[in-house]
């Protein structure tokens, strides 16, 4: 934590190679966490850059006393998605494309894959607002729990306790029609 | 006790992630250890769906590139001064650049530096006084207008790299290009944005130059008793009478601008697609993925564009009977006795003698009858109910058990 504050911290002072350290270690992340909100590939990847690109513009201005630097990505990540669900809901919203996980080259192992995803996808739109970003941030972006909260703005308790509901209703949705035992 | 078992999930999903076997932490919950072993499982089964959602490894290159560009092209540019109701340091800034700008036009270099390449010792100059346009645009609309042209430029500019196989030039004016397209997105929405704000949040483009002429209710649009232009028309031709257009309200200026500023960001992009594509084959083998990239970038702004277009447009294509503007000719066979103005809309109030036969304008249900469907709420509302569904079901079972996949 110390050194990522460090790293954050010469950023803040206008280190280039500070803010591309920062870029590399949270790109996949906020990745992930846009990739399952939107609808498709080419949305997460112009969502994503265009984090990237307001956190640089905002950098001289964040301290990290007021919230983590992580919290603070993905405050941005979060209010972009909003802006741009706002924005789309206008539009006729596409149906949810077909998943697109890194190619393994095996196309049998391919397709379960995305359909996996797709099925992950799904489950997540189905849960309440709240219930999703905490599941998100946790499971996909795998934030911890401070970070989610302080993210959210919310204690930690709440958040253990909208995560542990949120695992629940996933079980359901995605198991819910083969339980066995 | 529902908070304990909560509290007792994190600890073991940490204790999970950290390396730690499954019985372990279970053992130290007897009282949990059957729905925590489930819900253990499915946090995992979670994560292991979601392990393969990577980015793409050359979307990641890109967007590095960009980033870095965008680090580049922020650095150039001028310390903006928030303004202020007078503000010494930007006035002088302004007026110093003003000065700087007419030295370097008299000298020529700027004539000489407009033709400049990436690789031109004189493309600083270009930059800069692209730079100085962007400062001297009057609004931010101009703004969009300015960079949306730029963006154009350097879709030339890579074309001529590219045809160079100077491939590095390339990557590097694409990220000012990006620069350039997000910049204008942004400022037109920034002017929506505030646009809205002085609206009471109606949208932009909900207030159309079409409507802004057309009178304020239909069923008023009856002729003035001295008005030139609403007399009968000599000889009760067949056609229409155009009123004269009334000077136009801010609200209608600024839709008028939004849609300029749409338009012209659509034709830049389209421009540069064509220019860009019709490059494609010319290119050497070697810049061709870059230039592949560009296309497939400059296609995406470019469709972006297109649909924020269609949205304007289509939120403009109001029904054809709210454009009460043309008033229909008044038939020769009708008298041309023209009553004074009823100004109440009250439909008990009697009707003015010999009034001529003038077609109700008014739609059904008001002019902004059209709302946009926001399909995602109805979609929640009904997940919800399923979601609740399931919970309540008495018959629910165990589901299966998912082996977990520990990173």
């Amino acid at each position: 934590m110390l050194i990522e504050e460090q790293v954050v911290q010469r950023a803040v002072n206008g280190d280039r190679e500070a803010f591309t350290y920062i870029y590399d270690l949270h790109f996949d992340k906020i990745y992930r966490y846009i990739y399952v909100k939107v609808h498709s590939q080419a949305e997460a990847e112009d969502l994503t850059q265009d984090v990237f690109i307001k956190a640089y513009e905002a950098i001289k201005s964040y301290k990290w006393r007021d919230l983590p630097f992580t919290a603070w990505l993905f405050r941005i990540a979060h209010n972009r998605v909003i802006d741009h669900v706002r924005k789309t809901s206008k539009e006729k919203r596409a149906p949810l494309e077909e998943a697109g996980a890194i190619s393994s080259g095996d196309p049998v192992h391919m397709t379960e894959q995305n359909f996996e995803i797709y099925q992950l996808k799904d489950a997540l739109e189905r849960l309440p607002d709240a219930q999703r970003e905490v599941a998100t941030m946790r499971f996909i972006s795998e934030l911890s729990i401070t970070e989610v909260a302080l993210a959210l703005g919310k204690s930690e308790g709440t958040v253990k306790a909208l995560q542990f509901n949120a695992v629940a209703s996933l079980r359901k949705l995605l198991y819910g029609k083969f339980d066995v035992v | 006790m529902s908070y304990k078992i909560e509290e007792a999930f994190n600890e073991c999903f940490e204790r999970l992630s950290a390396g730690e076997s499954l019985d372990s932490c279970l053992s130290d919950y007897p009282q949990y250890a059957a729905e925590l072993d489930l819900m253990l499982r499915t946090s995992f089964d979670i994560k292991r769906r979601a392990y393969p959602i990577q980015p793409r490894p050359e979307f990641k290159y890109w967007s590095r590139v960009r980033l870095q560009g965008v680090q580049d092209y922020v650095s150039r540019q001028p310390v903006q001064v928030k303004p202020g109701a007078f503000n010494l340091r930007r006035n002088l800034a302004i007026s110093m650049a003003a000065l700087l700008v007419f030295v370097v036009a008299s000298s020529g270099t700027v004539a000489a530096s407009s033709e400049a390449m990436p690789d031109d010792p004189l493309y600083g100059v270009k930059i800069a006084v692209e730079q100085a346009q962007v400062t001297f645009a009057l609004s931010d609309v101009d703004r969009a207008e300015v960079y949306a042209h730029l963006a154009e430029k350097r879709a030339g500019e890579i074309v001529a790299m590219a045809r160079q196989g100077k491939t590095d030039k390339v990557v590097t004016t694409t990220a000012k290009m990006d620069y350039q397209l997000a910049q204008a997105e942004q400022f037109i929405s920034k002017y929506e944005e505030s646009y809205a704000d002085t609206t009471g949040g109606e949208s932009a483009a909900s207030t159309t130059p079409s409507t802004a002429f057309s009178a304020p209710a239909p069923t008023t649009v009856m002729p003035p008793e001295k008005s030139a232009a609403t007399t009968v028309v000599p000889g009760g031709q067949q056609g229409n009478v155009t009123l004269p257009p009334r000077p136009l309200p801010p609200a209608t200026r600024s839709a008028i601008n939004i849609n300029r500023a749409k338009n012209t960001m659509n034709a830049s992009t389209a421009k540069s697609l064509a220019v860009l594509q019709n490059a494609l084959e010319k290119a050497p083998d070697s810049a061709k993925p870059a230039l592949l990239e560009v296309i497939r970038r400059t296609k995406i702004a470019n469709e972006r564009a297109q649909q924020q277009l269609n949205l304007n447009n289509s939120q403009q294509a109001l029904p054809p009977a709210i454009k009460p503007n043309i008033v229909p000719a008044i038939p020769a066979d009708k008298p041309k006795y023209i009553p004074p103005r009823n100004n109440s809309l009250n439909p008990s109030e009697p009707r003015p003698f010999n009034k001529p036969n003038l077609p109700n304008v008014l739609p059904q249900g008001g002019v902004n009858n059209q709302t946009n469907t926001v399909k995602n709420s109805d979609d929640n509302n009904e997940a919800d109910s399923r979601y609740n569904q399931t919970q309540t079901s008495p018959n629910l079972r165990l589901p299966i058990k998912v082996n977990p996949v520990v990173k």
